[in-house]
């Protein structure tokens, strides 16, 4: 059986990625990221810094796969959501190639490239998925209505978790101001009750944010860090055991750069053991934004035999998971 | 009301009726009437004390709530409150839920509903929330699951996640919840009934839209671009 080989650039944000998929294999999946500091960020700066990296990681990525860039079948790039200027670099080096060495190009959501890399992986067919990212927290399933889809049946109704999480971060000083580092001072920490807001299958952080943040000055950050992060996976939690049980789904995905926490994993395993649920999470390194996730995503619509052209080939800062059609 | 002993004597026949994401809902009667218990059991993936706190909290309010609910739409009257539960007036009827997806998603399979019948089923589910947020009542888990229909009557159910509130906010989610479980016509039928019975519509509907602006257009960020 021949497969065909996909290449996927990612570039939304942080991070600018170059992966390389043959069939369900993965033959590669080079990355680097911007140091995340505790001051500003300049958009402009992290687009210069993807661009310095970007042909290194394709010229890496192909090396590790073992092939040249002509035994590519074609090129996959992110076409959104994400930063404007970081996106134009993926963009830019997707066309390149397509270009220059006539591969068919093919346009990609980061947020469903996030999911889809994970079900491919597991083999699933139905599965509910929890989504939780920087910018994102959404619970989402697929639908075939107006077209196949990824339905978002609950969401943030304000920030994301990451961005939450982050923020917290900074508020503490820790460093790097991610959520690792607020997983990391938690790890002692003891329950302290804060605010918790969940309706339906929605939630919001920005309340509990700022309680927490504004707490930091009374009390021992191990317990507010340890409370903050809790109560906010127990409200994504609840959300998510009650989709499961109004769609009656078998299956659990949970991704994005937030699933990367261990005390989250735990959670939802048991909620999922206790429905009888399939429960899944791709190993850290494609939770984190990466290239071959792009390129699995990619290789679906080439196999579904869809074309764009160059000109087609755009990018779209605010593209929902719920507008990009799955092909599979 | 006051009740001599432990409620237990007037209890009979528990038998387990049905499960919801957060309670076990037993069938039993109380002082002969038909009654359920709603039992909030504990969740093992959270913190005990957090827990504890959501349920007997929840339970609590749902109580309080019902009691004013149930004079303004038809809502299960409650019987008795113990811990983490409630005993309540059994009503009849299957829940909405069932109805619109015997196997399948809400949003695709509820052409099961003839259509004419359909819209008068949703304009009632209209004008009762319009009626709750009249008397400051959100629902806050207002989807089909939460609906009981018997023939040609609804009645709502599970105020779990309830509050009594002025909030516009808080009103906008519930016909937020309600819009992403049925079908536009659905919808349609629904809003134009929630419109007519309630003076204050207009206000929730415009921040609805707010609401759905925001996560449409929900933009990532590099994390530290806010803080220049
Ligand atoms: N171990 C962890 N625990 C919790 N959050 C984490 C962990 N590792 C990374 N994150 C969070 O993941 C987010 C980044 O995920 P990502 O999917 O790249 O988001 P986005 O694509 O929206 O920028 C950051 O907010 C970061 O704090
Ligand atoms: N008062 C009642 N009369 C009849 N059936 C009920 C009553 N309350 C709940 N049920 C049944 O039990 C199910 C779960 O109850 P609900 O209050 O919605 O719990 P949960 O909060 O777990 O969703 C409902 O969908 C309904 O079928
Ligand atoms: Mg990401
Ligand atoms: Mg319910």
């Amino acid at each position: 059986m021949i497969y065909m080989i996909m290449m996927g650039i990612e570039s939304s944000a942080h991070t600018i990625g170059v992966g390389v998929v043959e069939g369900k294999k993965i033959l590669s999946n080079k990355k680097k990221m911007y140091p995340i500091s505790n001051k500003g960020i300049i958009p402009s700066k992290v687009a210069e810094f993807h661009s310095k990296h970007i042909p290194g990681l394709i010229k890496d990525a192909l090396a590790e796969s073992k092939i040249n860039i002509e035994d590519i079948d074609a090129v996959a790039y992110t076409k959104g959501p994400g930063i404007g200027a970081c996106l134009r670099i993926g963009q830019i080096a997707a066309k390149t190639i397509s270009r220059q060495f006539c591969k068919p190009i093919f346009p990609v959501n980061h947020s469903v490239a996030h999911i889809e890399i994970a079900r491919v992986m597991f083999n699933m067919n139905d599965p509910l998925v929890l989504y939780v990212s920087g910018g994102n927290s959404q619970i989402l399933g697929i639908i075939n209505k107006p077209f196949r889809h990824y339905h978002v049946y609950g969401e943030t109704l304000d920030i994301g978790i990451g961005n939450a999480l982050d923020n917290f971060a900074r508020s503490a000083n820790l460093l790097p101001a991610w959520g690792s580092s607020v997983a990391k001072a938690a790890a002692t920490g003891k329950y302290i009750t804060m605010p918790y807001n969940v309706k339906g299958m929605d939630f919001t952080f920005t309340g509990i944010l700022k309680y927490a943040t504004d707490l930091l000055a009374k009390e021992k950050l191990p317990d507010v860090a340890y409370s903050f992060q809790e109560t906010m996976f127990s409200m994504l939690c609840e959300a998510t055991e009650r989709a499961l049980f109004l769609l009656g789904k078998k299956e659990l995905i949970l991704c994005g750069g937030v699933a990367q926490n261990r005390r989250l994993n735990e959670m939802l395993q048991s909620i999922a053991d206790s429905h009888d649920v399939k429960f899944r999470v791709a190993p850290d390194q494609f939770n984190a934004d990466n290239g071959a996730m792009i390129a699995v995503v990619g290789l679906e619509m080439l196999e579904n035999n869809d074309h764009y052209t160059l000109s087609e080939a755009t990018i779209d800062q605010k593209f929902r998971a719920d507008k990009f059609e799955i092909k599979w | 009301m006051k009740l001599n002993g432990s409620y237990k004597q007037h209890v009979q026949k528990y038998r387990k009726l049905n499960e919801g994401a957060e309670a076990v809902i037993y069938a039993s009667s109380f002082l002969g009437i038909d009654a359920i218990i709603k039992h909030r059991v504990a969740k093992g993936y959270r913190e005990e004390s957090l827990d504890k706190m959501l349920r007997y909290q929840r339970t609590k309010k749902e109580a309080k709530i019902l009691s004013v609910a149930s004079q303004v739409v038809s809502a299960p009257k409650v019987l008795f409150l113990e811990k983490d539960r409630i005993f309540m007036q059994r009503i009849k009827g299957v829940n909405l839920l069932t109805i619109l997806q015997p196997n399948g998603s809400a949003v695709e399979k509820n052409a099961n509903l003839q259509l004419h019948e359909n819209k008068n089923l949703f304009s009632k589910i209209g004008s009762a929330l319009a009626v709750l947020h009249g008397s400051n009542i959100v629902h806050g888990d207002f989807t089909p699951a939460n609906i009981l229909v018997d023939k040609n009557s609804i009645s709502i159910i599970d105020f779990g996640l309830a509050d009594m509130s002025q909030m516009i906010e808080d009103k906008a989610v519930d016909l937020l919840l309600m819009k992403r479980a049925i079908t536009k016509e659905q919808y349609a039928a629904f809003l134009d009934a929630y419109k007519n019975n309630y003076s204050k519509a207009h206000e929730i509907i415009k921040r609805l839209e707010k609401i759905e602006r925001r996560g449409r257009y929900q933009e990532r960020t590099l994390t530290s671009t806010n803080e220049k």
